[in-house]
């Protein structure tokens, strides 16, 4: 080591050597001549070469030769080489973009101040069902009185609407204690955080803007510090702008934050008059103090808190702030990288008994270089460096790869947390791919390499022997390996199978509408200007009718937002039926979901009629109030009879009765994995509006979704220019939308399952290669002795099948446990479906088949003169 | 390099060891030690000197710096390191006995 250390640094010196040799020699010559001396005169060039040649070093050049030769070697066999680089560059791309959303997940510390300190904080209360929320009056008391916390702030997020500036758009708001911000260590780039006193009523008309907002929509004003904007129509004064980097605690980029604004007093009094809630809240702990100290700390206050009225039991729950944000995507994220590391190992176990191969096939080649006076040492210093410089492409062209996958998952990413960012590449992943490079060339460029080593390739010759690399065991040991990854994949893929039936059972079966052609625009009448009912509903009735004009469209229907399929969060309303005894249990009462519609509606979504009539545009306040319902209210509520004529009391308006006068088809309106709910469907003229405040408007047209939403825009605005448009997407892109996860989880699995496949063909191609080439000189003399091709070739594939069998039994047997852990995530699918085992078995078989049958084949076309010869 | 260099550059090692075991010099007075202590047999020329030392250096047997000579001019100054020694004492055994039995067989 000292002297290879000396040796690199005098080749750095070498330039410098050179001079201070000609200055020896001069001052030689010299002294020579004034001693009149007889010595000297030698050939001085001479002298100097042969001195300099001393400076070059046979390891260096000799590496530089391999790696020339290594090039070329490489670029003469062009398909080994582009399977090699190909397959590890797809490993080590795979692992190291899987990498980066752990990294970002779970590794990446927290873009905020001491972020080990951060929780999150919340009641569960159990009553009916469990929430996650916190009284405002007990998250009150907690801060007063707690001895583990710094700090504590609170929020709640929310969407306004921005208006006053060019066009009005829907932002996302938080209210925030204006503790929050201290709390997380961010300073505002511009102006001061909200002031102290914003935390009380009256007193919360400040904003903050995020950064991307104030360079957006205020052109990067630096003088908007203190000016008014306004937020559903309400003014709010800005009081200083976030920096770019800040990142919001939360799923999505926040807008603009403002004043918490809370009745303290009221809260505190507990009198029912005030009384809200928060959803999050975020506390700092002071130092050494662990989560379940902090939890036990505010239990000991909750103990103190009085109950609301309907008794739920409270629990504090105290998530570090990580496992809030990132709970699920830390395992998922372990999951893809322990999955994809699997997977660069099957690479490169396979580049490792493809090079073994090539290594058979160059026997000749390398042994004649041995016999010639290679140093043995020399020639495994030649493998490895062809695989190093395999590995060393691979892992740039993975690189790439990564980015490229890295792009992809940005984009179709679930996980929409803003603070998920932009996955980073920093030094971490930069380490961790390169830990992957050395490891993929310890696996795969040592195998062969050792193997080499206990030959002695001469000697081999001399004997005659055609194979250096054909030991029994080593055979074995590959057979293994190509087996192992017959069962990995069939596991692999009988899960992809799976969730892909699962994505598609959700996303297309039994939806009970039709979304083709049908647009949704959703539009927030969050101001105070719609508090009037009438100017509400000449809002609605003028919309509906200007966009029934636009040129293309076919119908029109007004509903509630949150209810347009697949449907979201359900307020649920309990109907009283005429002539029933009023039920005192809940599970008597006739729960259903409410809907406030047209009679266009059925029609735009294809919604069958069973039963009576549709609603129609007559059914307005002045006539008589009825309803629709669909078949499970009809089979829940009237089994054995027909529904029609029963009248109803909802909860929409006190004490009228709504005469039930039409039974509808079912429709997945809970989102798509949920069975369908009864729903009751008012006409919307008839309901008092305050759902329709979260207004849809449900278009059918044949026209792309891209030349309606101009047309629709233009409306919204001629008829209240300070009304935003929230959103406008075709039904369909909403069903996408809300499969997102299933449909992500199906997609990796899906691909990592091609992937996977791809490479068990190339290994299964690599390990009967390398068998059929050890076999050679058996195969020769069987042909001599008269054994026909045929065989011959099904010799070989029986071989095949012997590794393929063990490989899919396992792989059953492993694919059975897999599903079983994803079971959990399948929609109408049960694990251990035999018809996509079956299928994913059968094309595996198939395709190892054919991938032995290559070298089957051209072992049987093998002259056994000339394989006889060879020795 | 040639085989019949061989002989003579391990001989020439050999001297120029010998010539540093006391005394720092440069390449010129090592070539005019060996001359002398030779009684003027030996002629070390520069061409085969230089590579000589090179190669000694390389080998750690000796390590130089740059100094200023009697005349004030500036050279490079060898010295023999241990492992110069070790290998000095070494080969001084071997010469001995290579010469002796030379000898013995010139003498019969």
């Amino acid at each position: 080591m000292t002297s290879l250390g000396r040796t690199l640094r005098k080749l750095l010196r070498r330039r410098r050597l050179h001079a201070e040799m000609e200055a020896e020699l001069a001052h030689h010559r010299e002294l020579s001549r004034e001693n009149g001396n007889p010595i000297g005169l030698g050939n001085v060039t001479a002298a100097k070469e042969s001195t300099l040649d001393l400076w070059r070093f046979t390891l260096l050049e000799n590496a530089w030769r391999d790696i020339r030769h290594a090039f070329r070697s490489l670029r003469r066999r062009p398909a080994y080489t582009i399977t090699a680089v190909g397959s590890l560059a797809l490993g080590i791309g795979v692992c190291t973009a899987m990498f980066t959303v752990l990294n970002a997940v779970a590794l990446r510390p927290l873009p905020y101040a001491n972020p080990q300190q951060l929780v999150w904080v919340t009641q569960v209360l159990k009553a009916n069902n469990t929430d996650e929320i916190t009284f405002t009056p007990d998250f009150l008391d907690w801060r007063a009185g707690n001895r583990t916390f710094q700090s504590m702030a609170a929020y709640n997020e929310n969407t306004r609407s921005l208006t006053g500036i060019a066009e009005p758009i829907e932002v996302h708001t938080v209210k925030a204690s204006a503790a929050l911000l201290p709390l997380l260590g961010i300073s505002p780039l511009l102006g001061r955080n909200l002031p102290q006193n914003a935390d009380f009523a009256g007193h919360e008309h400040v904003a903050l803007l995020s950064h991307a907002i104030w360079r957006s929509r205020f052109g990067a004003d630096r003088s908007i510090v203190g000016k008014p904007i306004l937020l559903d129509g309400e003014q709010y004064i800005v009081t200083g702008v976030l920096p770019g980097r800040f990142l919001f605690p939360g799923v999505e980029q926040v807008d603009i934050v403002t004043g918490l604004g809370k009745n303290e007093a009221g809260e505190l009094a507990r009198d029912g008059k005030v009384f809200t809630a928060v959803r999050n809240v975020i506390g700092r702990l002071q130092p050494g103090i662990t989560n379940e100290q902090a939890r036990q700390d505010l239990m000991v206050i909750q103990a103190h808190l009085p109950l609301p009225p309907w008794m739920p039991t409270i629990t504090i729950k105290v998530l570090s702030l990580r496992d809030h944000l990132f709970g699920n995507a830390k395992i998922t994220g372990v999951v893809l990288v322990a999955g994809s590391l699997l997977f660069l190992l099957i690479a490169s176990s396979n580049v490792g008994s493809l090079s073994l191969v090539r290594l058979m096939q160059r026997d000749r080649e390398l042994a004649i270089r041995r016999v010639l006076g290679a140093a043995r040492a020399r020639v495994i210093s030649q493998l490895l460096i062809e695989s190093s410089l395999l590995a060393v492409f691979a892992a740039a062209l993975g690189l790439f790869l990564a980015m490229g996958i890295r792009s992809l998952l940005i984009a179709f990413g679930p996980y929409r947390l803003s603070i998920y960012g932009n996955l980073p590449i920093d030094m971490r992943v930069v380490a961790f791919a390169s830990v992957l490079l050395v490891l993929t060339i310890l696996v795969f460029g040592m195998l062969p390499a050792l193997r080499m080593s206990d030959f002695h390739l001469g000697e081999a010759i001399a004997a005659g022997q055609t194979s250096i690399a054909g030991k029994r065991h080593n055979l074995r040991l590959l057979s293994i390996v190509g087996a192992a990854e017959i069962a990995i994949v069939i596991a692999l893929s009988s899960s992809a199978a799976l969730m892909l039936e699962s994505f598609w059972n959700m996303r297309y079966k039994e939806l009970g509408f039709e979304s083709q052609h049908a647009i949704a625009a959703t539009i927030n009448l969050g101001s105070s200007r719609y508090d009037d009912k009438n100017r509400e509903f000449a809002f609605i009735n003028q919309l509906l009718e200007r966009a029934a004009a636009i040129p293309g469209v076919e119908a029109v229907t007004p509903t509630v937002a949150s209810e347009i399929p697949p449907g979201e969060g359900h307020n649920t309303n309990n109907a009283r039926i005429e002539g029933r005894p009023l039920p005192t249990n809940s599970r008597l009462k006739a729960i259903h979901q409410a809907q406030e519609v047209s009679g266009a509606y059925f029609k735009i979504l294809r919604i069958p009629l069973l039963e009576g009539r549709l609603l129609r545009d007559s059914d307005t306040a002045n006539n008589l109030p009825v309803v629709v319902v669909n078949s499970q209210f009809a089979k829940r509520y009237f089994p054995g009879e027909s529904a029609l004529g029963h009248r109803l009391q909802t909860g929409e308006r006190e004490n009228a009765w709504y005469t039930i006068v039409g039974v509808v088809g079912d429709v997945k309106t809970s989102g798509l994995a949920a069975p369908p709910q009864p729903v009751v469907y008012t006409p919307y003229e008839q309901s008092d509006g305050g759902r329709l405040r979260d207004l849809g408007v449900i278009i059918r047209s044949a026209l792309p979704v891209g030349s309606i939403a101009p047309e629709f825009r233009k409306i919204v605005h001629d008829l209240d220019p300070e009304q935003p448009v929230a959103g406008i997407a075709t039904i369909d892109q909403r069903l996408n939308a809300s499969v997102s996860r299933p449909r992500f989880t199906a997609d990796i699995l899906f691909v990592f399952s091609c992937f996977g496949v791809l490479l068990a063909i190339i290994g299964v191609y690599g390990v009967v290669t390398c068998r059929a080439r050890a076999q050679m000189r058996e195969i020769a003399v069987r042909q001599a002795l008269g054994a026909q091709r045929t065989a011959i070739i099904s010799n070989i594939l029986g071989q095949a099948i012997r590794l393929v069998v063990p490989g899919l039994l396992a792989g059953i047997a492993l694919a059975f446990l897999g599903n079983r852990l994803i079971s959990g995530l399948l929609f109408e699918v049960k694990p251990g479906d035999p018809a996509a085992l079956v299928v994913v078995c059968a094309g595996i078989v198939l395709a190892a088949l054919a991938a032995s049958f290559l070298p089957a084949l051209r072992a049987s076309r093998l002259d056994p003169l000339v394989s006889l010869r060879q020795d | 390099m040639g085989k019949s260099q061989n002989l003579l550059q391990g001989t020439l090692d050999l001297l120029i060891l010998h010539a540093l075991q006391h005394e720092t010099m440069h390449g010129y007075a090592i070539a005019q030690t060996i001359h002398l202590l030779s009684d003027e047999v030996l002629t070390v020329e520069e061409g085969s000197l230089y590579p000589a030392l090179s190669r000694l250096e390389l080998d750690a047997c000796i390590s130089s710096s740059w100094g200023l000579s009697e005349n004030n001019r500036r050279a490079k100054y060898y010295k023999i390191t241990a492992r110069g020694k070790k290998i000095l004492a070494g080969q001084q055994e071997s010469w001995k006995r290579l010469s002796a039995a030379v000898q013995q067989v010139l003498a019969r």
